[in-house]
């Protein structure tokens, strides 16, 4: 078992929900997406998507691609992002890159586990990386002890969920709508769903994202997971910020009510 | 590598080139994809069925016309023939493969139909045989493509679609495939995506070409009724590859004809010369040559056609290249709008500016020995690149 899903597990079993928060490595700017991390670690979210942007990223809707863009323009690359992640470790955060394929292919799989593991990254998620593709890269990343966290969707059939659920290692990277990142909220019947059929295949630890818009969805997620995921709500507030400086102090305070919301005990009464 | 055979052998795969890189929401929807595309082969039904829209909707067989007019501009030791796709009904060969995938998206119920387009053409195409079926087609376009073909804008506007600007990145092809990517991730179980040309992830490559093939099978009994061999050359443009697929893979068992993709060379600006330059990478699904930057990221690419003017490249088409039974060939944009004047004027066609970069080719390559006969894919007609004609080609 790899560390990452041990410190998941151990969480679980102290009765913890985790937030996840995913920021764009370089956005608004290399040094103030770092202390934003670090900040988050002080915090006390132990795992941190570092997103690494990409050029064409399909899996993303507008607030996500815009960031990205920013953080291309200004010279974020994988490379750049492995860094982040070193420092990251140093704050004592666990970091997983969100990463689209192409930059991984281009570094090489071997070199990018190698460089990854290096930097202490926990582990690695692939959004345009089928499972049916992902075996080169899942070995390659065994190799150095670090998982491939796999993606199930609403519309994973029961065949395929037995298929990827099964050997899932780190943990369980839930999609909660069938859409791009931050465009619409789940319901909490569909997470409900989703996280029950995903339950009969696997007790690896699963965090829901996509569409975890603010503290009420955070909440609902929580109910039925051990981690939430909140990427694009982040993002918007420093998107949409005067200044980065303002920028920053919104995100954060968000994270606090994420974090609020998740302490709040009357969130485990099980419908 | 033991996993490189598994990954050759696996369905969707051009050697290296080809698979599903897609996130996990539209896997499913590929798979059901995939059997509904082999159902549909297996059913003489269907075939008929495409067949009628082929002859009385879009006007098939297109003729293979000889240009003789530019042969001897050209000085040309070989005949040169034109397949006239440019005839074909909405005016290019797209609406081989829209035809096919509409009757598809029919067969398995859907009745939102998304497409993205470059020039239009293909945007054009999907737009009009919606409208014949009564379907919503909603259209993903670069907004600096819509600018640059403003006749196409109106044209699907007329036939009932929604076209929707893209408006992240350059504006163009590249953008609008990525829109309607997105679109078909939060609308799968509705939406059936007609992507236009043989990229995408598996069974896209596979089913555009297929329905593509049609103007290769033709071609190579016209040739061989006009002139009673087969051609030396088969010359096509490519920007994601299906007009160039459609015509060679009527000759891909064919060892003595050469077939010849032309690329956008470009300007000063750049180019998009992905089978010529391009290194493996993943884009829109697929495994092909792509054009990219050192740290992965998908390179600016610029053509003075809006078809051309895409990093990628079909999966078969690279794997062609890798196993040299194609030559990657290239013409730049003046190229491209010199040929694009000299058709006009020499044989009475007005091409598509992607078209033109075939024709720009013929000029070095009946120079070379052993051109004895020569087929041009002619994709598309023009009349959308009129508003964007540089002085010099307008007199």
């Amino acid at each position: 078992m790899t560390g990452l899903e041990r410190a998941l597990r151990m969480r679980r079993d102290r009765g913890e929900v985790g937030l996840v928060p995913y920021l764009t490595a370089g956005f608004p700017d290399e040094p103030t997406s770092l202390a934003l991390m670090q900040a988050c670690v002080a915090r006390g979210c132990e795992v941190i998507e570092v997103g690494v942007p990409f050029s064409d990223p399909v899996a993303d809707g507008p607030v996500i691609q815009r960031a990205g863009q920013r953080a291309l323009e200004q010279g974020m690359t994988l490379r750049r992002a492995l860094h982040l992640v070193r420092e990251v470790v140093a704050a004592g955060g666990r970091p997983v890159i969100m990463t689209y394929l192409n930059p991984v292919l281009r570094l090489g799989f071997a070199e990018f586990a190698t460089a990854a593991r290096a930097a202490g990254c926990a582990g690695v998620i692939v959004p345009d990386l089928s499972h049916e593709e992902s075996g080169d890269l899942r070995r390659a990343l065994a190799g150095e002890g670090l998982p491939l966290v796999d993606l199930v969707a609403p519309t994973t059939t029961p065949e395929r969920l037995g298929r990827i659920a099964g050997p899932a290692a780190g943990f369980l990277y839930l999609v909660a709508v069938a859409g791009v990142t931050g465009t619409r909220s789940a319901t909490f019947a569909d997470l409900a769903a989703l996280a029950a059929r995903v339950r009969e295949h696997t007790d690896v630890p699963l965090n829901i994202g996509f569409g975890i818009d603010g503290p009420d969805r955070a909440r609902e997620a929580a109910r039925v997971a051990d981690g939430v995921i909140v990427g694009s709500a982040l993002l918007r507030r420093l998107l949409e910020a005067p200044t980065t400086a303002t920028g920053v102090e919104a995100t954060l305070a968000l994270i606090d009510e994420l974090l609020a919301a998740l302490m709040d005990p009357a969130r485990r009464t099980h419908s | 590598m033991p996993g490189d055979t598994t990954l050759t052998r696996r369905p969707g795969r051009f050697g290296r080139h080809g698979g599903q890189y897609v996130p996990e929401t539209l896997m499913p929807a590929l798979a059901e994809l995939a059997r509904a595309h082999t159902e549909a082969l297996a059913d003489p039904g269907f075939a008929a069925d495409l067949d009628v829209l082929l002859r009385d909707f879009a006007g098939r067989p297109t003729p293979l016309d000889r240009a003789r007019r530019l042969e001897a501009a050209l000085d040309s030791p070989a005949p040169i023939y034109l397949k006239r796709e440019d005839l074909l009904h909405t005016g290019a060969h797209k609406l081989n493969n829209t035809i096919g995938q509409v009757l598809l998206a029919r067969r398995m119920g859907k009745r939102r139909i998304i497409a993205e387009t470059g020039a239009g053409q293909h945007g054009v195409a999907t737009a009009a045989v919606c409208a014949r079926f009564g379907l919503e087609c909603i259209v993903y376009m670069g907004e600096t493509d819509m600018q640059r073909q403003r006749p196409n804008v109106q044209r699907m506007h007329l036939f009932g679609a929604e076209v929707r600007p893209a408006r992240t990145g350059r504006r163009t092809l590249q953008d609008a495939t990525s829109e309607a990517i997105r679109d078909w991730v939060a609308n799968v179980e509705t939406t059936y995506y007609v992507i236009g040309s043989a990229v995408g992830p598996h069974p896209y490559p596979e089913l555009v070409a297929g329905f593509q093939t049609v103007i290769g099978g033709e071609a190579r009994a016209q040739i061989l009724d006009a002139e009673g061999r087969l051609p030396s050359h088969a010359v096509a443009c490519v920007g994601g590859g299906s007009n160039a697929l459609g015509l060679f893979r009527g000759f891909l068992d064919d060892p003595e004809v050469a077939l010849v993709g032309v690329e956008a060379g470009g300007s000063a600006d750049g180019h998009a010369r992905t089978l010529g330059l391009g290194d493996p990478g993943v884009l829109h699904g697929a495994m092909s040559l792509l054009l990219q930057d050192e740290d992965g990221q998908v390179a600016p690419v610029h053509s003075v056609s809006a078809g051309l003017d895409y990093p990628g490249v079909g999966p078969q088409l690279a794997h062609l290249v890798d196993t040299f039974r194609l030559v990657a060939a290239a013409a730049t944009d003046a190229e491209a709008l010199a040929a694009f004047a000299d058709l006009c004027r020499l044989e009475g066609i007005l091409p598509a500016l992607e078209t033109a970069h075939a024709i720009a080719h013929l000029r070095a390559l009946v120079r070379e020995p052993d051109v004895r006969l020569v087929v041009v894919n002619c994709s598309g007609r023009g009349d959308k690149d009129l508003d964007h004609l540089p002085e010099e080609v307008t007199p």
